[in-house]
């Protein structure tokens, strides 16, 4: 590290600001802090002492970057992307005439937020293994070539670049399907019941019912006698709406994650027994810089706490696969889909698989299985979504239990109530699906099984 | 990152602490102690010029958040820098006072309740979350400002700091190449 000082800082006009591994603060934090000076200050981005590039800020400007023959923009956002290495910050004089800035540095950081993370490679497949029959309007995998652009004449550029996206596709939907058939289909062991379980509840589009299944659903593991956490990781806090409690929430997942509290604090009982809810956030927002970092670790720890606490821990994901759900997937052990009966839902599902992929293998969740939500059985779209579901998506994945579209969920909400606690002696009929639901669900956790209170006798 | 709006939240909201900042003080480090009776070691026995340092520190960061952008270009002297004097403190409250990590969270619940406290109606909800956005990153500048300091360089500058106190440590520090921690609060920033 102090090679690298003397080699960067040469000329003898740099004075050092701090230095460190980018592993122990992310380049996001580094330009945060520097955004705060008013000085011209250079952050440098180092592999192996090697300089990889260097951004120059002045009072929360970026004056300019380069890296590896980029510049501007390009540059800062190719530092950004950049994992690994270490920073070092040096203040010097600014040159005499500075230029126009590139931009705002808070501006660009959002911009460089914003940009995917790059897909992680995957070998190519063998010929031999067929293709998933994905739904896809974009990439057709009976051709394999996808079909040429309206109106343009098909260039060899163009279905070479398809052919190996579709490659990668291929090969990485087979893996997926694969790790969920060997999880789905291969019975469970007793072994495998001392394991922790965190397990998210996402989908790629929002509104298709993600709060209530994971209300109800963990309301109905709770009730066949296991304790079950909710943890509503979903900055609106919904499911303290749904419940008619966001006032009971002093604090939550989102304070604990920036440090402020402790999951005892703000765990809530319900009155199920063994049934408690971690609030997303209490009378006050965080601040809007929890947006900006990755919290993976954190909500490692966070989660894993949890899962000390009770039999399993459900996590309601905000909508969409990427930025924190995409933490929340990397930091739970598998993940539940909730897809919507609905053409447009069904056409944004293969985000499902894609939020996956580019989840690094070590840390993807295995796939517990999908939820088809809000069927309507008069509805043809909705049915061409179920049939879809069944022939396209990898076996083992879709419950057998599936959720219909159902006027007593609005109701449930209007009471402030889950669908089961309507009515004591007689819930509405699609209570007692998530019963079924809850039996599936714990069968392909390998939850442990409650203890049976066998009756005698009938007569 | 702060919006120019927050920043203009945290000035305004200060100006009504100003007339009783003495009082502020006061009930800042009761409620620190109340809350974390472990702290209070940590501090001399008479806090006059604790208390005076603590809001020397705090007009220094309103002030410095003064700005107009049209202002960018303009030299700011390294003395008056926001980024370098909270590095630097952050680096003695580490080397020097030993404070623990945990504290910063602690010292975020009493600056809160202390400004709850002090402004009654004026602090609402989006002058809270200023302060909070404004303390976030002083606390994550300070914590950087310490783990960044190069340990090679800091350890004959610990020990001597142990036995002489703050003088030989900041003296230490420049000799070490660290200049900025030199830097401290100016005096007239209040």
């Amino acid at each position: 590290m102090n090679e690298a000082l003397g080699n960067s800082s040469g000329g003898g006009e740099r004075i050092g600001v701090m230095q460190g591994r980018l592993s122990d603060f992310d380049l996001a934090q580094v330009l945060q802090v520097v955004g705060i000076g008013r000085q011209y200050v250079g952050v440098e981005v180092l592999n192996n002492n090697a300089v990889t590039g260097t951004i120059f800020i002045k009072s929360g400007k970026v004056v300019s970057a380069n890296a590896a023959g980029k510049q501007g923009k390009e540059a800062f956002f190719a530092l950004f992307q950049q994992g690994g290495g270490s920073f070092y910050v040096f203040r010097s004089a600014a040159p005499g005439q500075l230029p126009e800035p590139i931009g705002a540095l808070a501006g660009l950081m959002v911009e460089a937020m914003a940009i995917e993370p790059p897909r992680i490679e995957v070998k190519p497949v063998e010929p031999s293994i067929p293709p998933p029959a994905y739904k896809d309007s974009e990439f057709p995998t009976h051709s394999g070539v996808a079909p040429p652009a309206p109106g343009s004449a098909p260039t060899a550029q163009h279905v070479d670049l398809s052919a190996s996206i579709q490659a990668v596709r291929t090969a990485s939907a087979s893996a997926t399907v694969s790790a969920s058939l060997s999880q789905a289909r291969v019975p469970m062991l007793a072994s495998d019941s001392s394991q922790r379980r965190v397990v998210s509840i996402a989908s790629p589009k929002g509104g298709c019912g993600k709060t209530t299944m994971s209300l109800n659903l963990a309301l109905a593991l709770a009730r066949q006698g296991r304790s079950v956490i909710l943890v509503d990781a979903d900055i609106n806090g919904d499911i303290l709406s749904s419940v008619n409690a966001r006032s009971r929430a002093e604090a939550g997942v989102f304070d604990i994650l920036l440090g402020t509290h402790r999951i005892q604090q703000t765990l809530l009982k319900t009155m199920v027994p063994g049934f408690s809810i971690l609030p997303a956030v209490g009378k006050r927002l965080p601040a809007p810089e929890v947006f900006l970092k990755d919290y993976t670790e954190r909500w490692r720890q966070i989660l894993s706490e949890a899962s000390t606490l009770a039999d399993l821990v459900l996590v309601d994901t905000p909508a969409g696969m990427f930025g924190t759900t995409h933490q929340i997937l990397a930091a739970s052990s598998h993940v539940l889909g909730v897809l919507q009966a609905e053409v447009l839902a069904n056409r944004s599902f293969s985000r499902f698989t894609e939020g996956l992929d580019s989840i690094s293998p070590s840390a993807r969740p295995k796939v517990a299985g999908v939820f088809l939500n809000m069927v309507q059985m008069r509805q043809s779209p909705s049915l061409s979504v179920l049939q879809d579901a069944c022939a396209s998506l990898p076996a083992g994945w879709l419950f057998d239990t599936s959720i219909p579209h159902s006027p007593a969920f609005l109701q449930a909400a209007d009471e402030g109530l889950p669908v089961r606690h309507m009515d004591e002696v007689a819930p509405p009929a699609v209570a007692f699906l998530f019963d079924n639901l809850a039996a599936e669900v714990s069968g392909r956790l390998d939850l442990r099984a409650p203890e049976r209170k066998p009756q005698a006798f009938l007569l | 990152m702060l919006t120019d709006v927050q920043k203009k939240l945290v000035q305004k909201s200060w100006k009504l602490v100003v007339p009783i900042s003495e009082t502020a003080a006061d009930l800042f480090y009761k409620r620190l102690f109340e809350t974390h009776p472990e702290y209070r070691r940590l501090f001399p026995d008479d806090m006059a010029a604790q208390k005076r340092k603590l809001l020397r520190m705090l007009a220094f960061v309103v002030k410095s958040l003064d700005w107009a952008d049209s202002q960018w270009r303009d030299e700011v002297s390294p003395e008056e820098d926001l980024m370098l004097v909270v590095l630097a403190l952050g680096r003695r409250h580490t080397e020097l006072y030993k404070i623990p990590d945990a504290s910063y969270a602690a010292v975020a619940d009493a600056l809160l309740w202390t400004l709850d406290y002090g402004l009654g109606e004026a602090f609402t909800d989006e002058v809270r979350a200023a302060w909070v956005s404004v303390y976030t990153i002083l606390a994550a500048t300070m914590k950087m400002g310490c783990q960044t300091f190069d340990p090679t360089t800091s350890v004959n500058v610990r020990d001597s700091a142990m036995r002489i106190g703050e003088a030989a440590l900041l003296e230490g520090m420049a000799d070490a190449g660290i200049d900025e921690a030199r830097l401290g609060f100016p005096e007239e920033a209040l």
